[in-house]
């Protein structure tokens, strides 16, 4: 049985689908946006260098429905998740980044793709939580995938902090010392 | 003497008889091989220099994997289905491999002498360099020491359905069994080429720049008369400013299977045959994990110390269609936060799963795979590869799945879950058949892929291959590739001995013929 993939259809590949969807996006929910008012004021607890405000807010806030966020495991915030994120893509090529930014602009806006139209990172928990379940089992390929690596990624690096691993009965390295290197995901204190 | 990129202030320039691209399996045979015939040997490393003595292994997973994987582990297919596992440091994909070692099997070699026309890597010409190998990194069966308790419900589990069990043949020598093989071994027991071939090529004065990065071979009138290259800053991944000219009689590139065809793409190398780049495959490594009711603790103990080999070749009816097989199957190890990476769901879902880490234990399994992909390159000149999924391929999948997680219920798992988008629950052997219909695809399942071959191909025939049985590229003199590139197909076990010993066949060649290249 060969399965062909949905992707195969497009006539640009997975990248440049995403980057014309996201944008395109983009572009419908901020004339919705306009017509709705102002954004609602929000904060974020670090510099970014590589997010934008926005995708810090965005990747926050569907860290907060990937992620196991009740005591007594730590939060988003205490892990300092996002912020690990921001600091690990400054390693990596604009194409990467590129890719990373694509899929947030996607998660945020393609609620219009599912006829829920909006900003993902302005809802409600439960509707974020259905716009996850949305990314999760979407009919469009490069939404799946988008996600999946995000997912992936904040659960990595989630359970690498080490407040983490006694709830999962990992005693962590035998190793004595950390010795921190000089390219890390580590975010000093 | 190994140069780091920090230490690097200014612009170098460099005269030897041999640069070498790469320090991994291929790199460090050839390296210490021409560097005893009297060869000036110099090997340029992109990834970083760490060593167990000064304590850079610490087992932290989001630390090493940053430090020793190629992508920073993070490197993809274009689909976002295929996770790229190469090295990235002195030493290469050895410092973090499993330690598991194989002999090219009969039949690959074989098929490629017979359909591909290679010549001189016949298993006659090859088991002096296995000997040799096996010698030098204390190959050895696992003992039952070795045996963790995932590897004992494995065999358990094969025994129970009957299949053959094998003790993995290991590269370790005073292995305290930690469980951080894929971190880097912190103690200088796991015998990868970063304490084995590395210190053997220095101790015979070859040279290693580390952080130092190749832009392109140079060539002349037909031959490589060596690279350009640049150092990197190991704090940002970036460029540190000074750059490198090496001129050489030789060029050996010997970056990997994922890297070696991007080098001779962006060199601009002729290539009137097409083949360059093109028949990659990438040994796809589906998983499935089994919730047992005691504690398991898949994270210590060493990896794959037993396995099932008797499905390596695939087995079709008489009709030629697909029966079975076509894959390795073994137990798996995962540290905490990549087994949370890997295993399906998200939320509160998610959350019950990692609360019985300890509890969780997996199989693994190598596809042999029989569609291939390419290797290109983008906008940038970075490498980008594309592999489907696709054909015979899919049905191995769903065979191995199903093997899988056979073993893990006869094991005793009270569940299977198999890590597609849905976490599709096996909970007896009657629930196998749902594997038929899960989701395979980008998007819903990810696979691991740590042994690339093809992208350089190795045959007689320069219309359908890239370098020739001495591993010298058709269309430039002096340039050569010594990594699993020029295999013609994958070799269906890991390739680290056949990687070492097709370069000691290489490295033979040279040292005898390096009268044609002394006026390079």
């Amino acid at each position: 049985m060969d399965e062909s993939s949905p992707a195969k259809s497009f006539p640009v590949d997975r990248r440049g689908f995403l980057k014309l969807s996201a944008t395109t996006l983009a572009a419908l929910s901020l004339i919705a946006g306009a017509l709705n008012g102002p954004n609602p004021p929000t904060s974020i607890p670090f510099k970014p260098g590589v997010l934008t405000p926005a995708e810090v807010i965005i990747l926050s806030k569907l860290a907060e429905v990937v992620l196991p966020t009740e005591p007594p495991y730590p939060s988003v915030q205490e892990t300092r998740l996002v912020e690990r994120v921001d600091r690990e893509l400054q390693f990596h090529t604009p194409a990467f980044v590129g890719d990373v930014k694509a899929a947030l602009l996607l998660i945020e806006f393609g609620g219009w793709l599912h006829g829920t139209p909006g900003r993902f990172s302005h809802w409600e928990r439960s509707r974020q939580e259905v716009r996850v379940e949305q990314l999760a089992h979407s009919w469009l390929e490069v939404e799946k995938v988008a996600f999946g690596a995000l997912r992936g990624l904040l659960l990595f690096l989630y359970y690498t902090d080490e407040h983490t691993w006694a709830h999962i009965h990992y005693e962590g390295p035998l190793w004595p010392v950390r010795k921190l290197p000089e390219a890390s995901n580590v975010v000093e204190s | 003497m190994i140069l780091e990129g920090r230490d690097v202030t200014r612009d170098l320039t460099e005269q030897v008889d041999v640069v070498v691209v790469g320090s991994g399996c291929g790199a460090s045979v050839v390296g210490k091989e021409l560097a005893a015939a009297g060869l000036s040997v110099l090997l340029l490393e992109r990834g970083g220099y760490y060593q167990p003595s000064r304590g850079d292994f610490d087992q932290r997973e989001d630390d090493m994997l940053a430090r020793i994987d190629g992508g920073r582990g993070l490197h993809t297919t274009r689909s976002g289905q295929i996770a790229l596992t190469y090295g990235n440091n002195v030493g290469g994909a050895s410092v973090h491999y499993w330690a598991d070692t194989w002999r090219t099997p009969h039949d690959r070699l074989e098929l490629w002498e017979k359909t591909y026309k290679v010549r001189g890597h016949t298993a006659e010409d090859l088991k002096p360099w296995f000997e040799k190998i096996e010698a030098e990194l204390n190959v050895h069966a696992a003992t039952d020491a070795m045996m963790n308790t995932m590897n004992q419900l494995f065999e358990k589990g094969a025994k129970t359905l009957g299949m053959n069990t094998e003790r993995v043949q290991q590269a370790r020598k005073g292995c305290i069994g930690s469980g951080y093989c894929m971190q880097g071994c912190s103690y200088g027991a796991k015998q990868s080429q970063l304490v084995t071939g590395i210190p053997a090529a220095l101790a015979r004065g070859a040279r290693i720049f580390a952080d130092c990065e190749v832009d392109h071979i140079l060539m002349e009138k037909g031959r490589a008369v060596g690279v350009k290259a640049h150092f990197l800053n190991r704090a940002t991944n970036q460029p540190s400013g000074p750059q490198l000219t090496v001129k050489s009689r030789m060029v050996i590139v010997a970056a990997g299977g994922f890297n070696s065809a991007a080098v001779l793409l962006r060199s601009r190398v002729p290539n009137p045959s097409g083949m360059l780049g093109q028949n990659l495959q990438l040994n796809p490594c589906p998983t499935s994990f089994g919730l047992f009711d005691q504690d398991v603790v898949m994270w210590r103990g060493i990896p794959a110390a037993a396995g099932v080999m008797e499905y390596r070749l695939a087995r079709y009816d008489d009709r030629g269609r697909y029966q079975e097989g076509g894959y390795l199957l073994h137990p798996n190890q995962l540290p905490p936060a990549m087994l949370a990476y890997l295993l399906p769901g998200y939320g509160r879902e998610h959350r019950r799963l990692m609360d019985r880490a300890h509890q969780i234990g997996s199989c693994i399994g190598w596809i042999d795979d029989v569609g291939t992909g390419n290797i290109s390159l983008d906008r940038y000149g970075n490498p980008s590869w594309e592999w489907r999924l696709q054909g015979r391929d899919i049905l191995q999948v769903r065979d191995l799945l199903t093997k899988q997680a056979r073993v893990l219920l006869a094991a005793g798992a009270s569940e299977v879950i198999i890590p597609d988008r849905y976490g599709t629950r096996i909970r007896g052997m009657d629930d196998l058949a749902k594997i038929a219909e899960v989701d395979i695809g980008p998007g819903s399942m990810l696979f691991a892929a740590p042994h690339p071959a093809g992208a350089c191909r190795m045959g007689e025939d320069p219309h359908t291959s890239v370098v020739n049985s001495h591993h010298e590229v058709h269309t430039v003199k002096g340039l050569f590739v010594c990594d699993p590139s020029v295999f013609p197909t994958a070799v269906s076990v890991d390739p680290s001995e056949t990687i070492m010993a097709f370069s000691y066949v290489a490295a033979g060649w040279i040292v005898n013929n390096w009268h044609r290249y002394e006026n390079n």
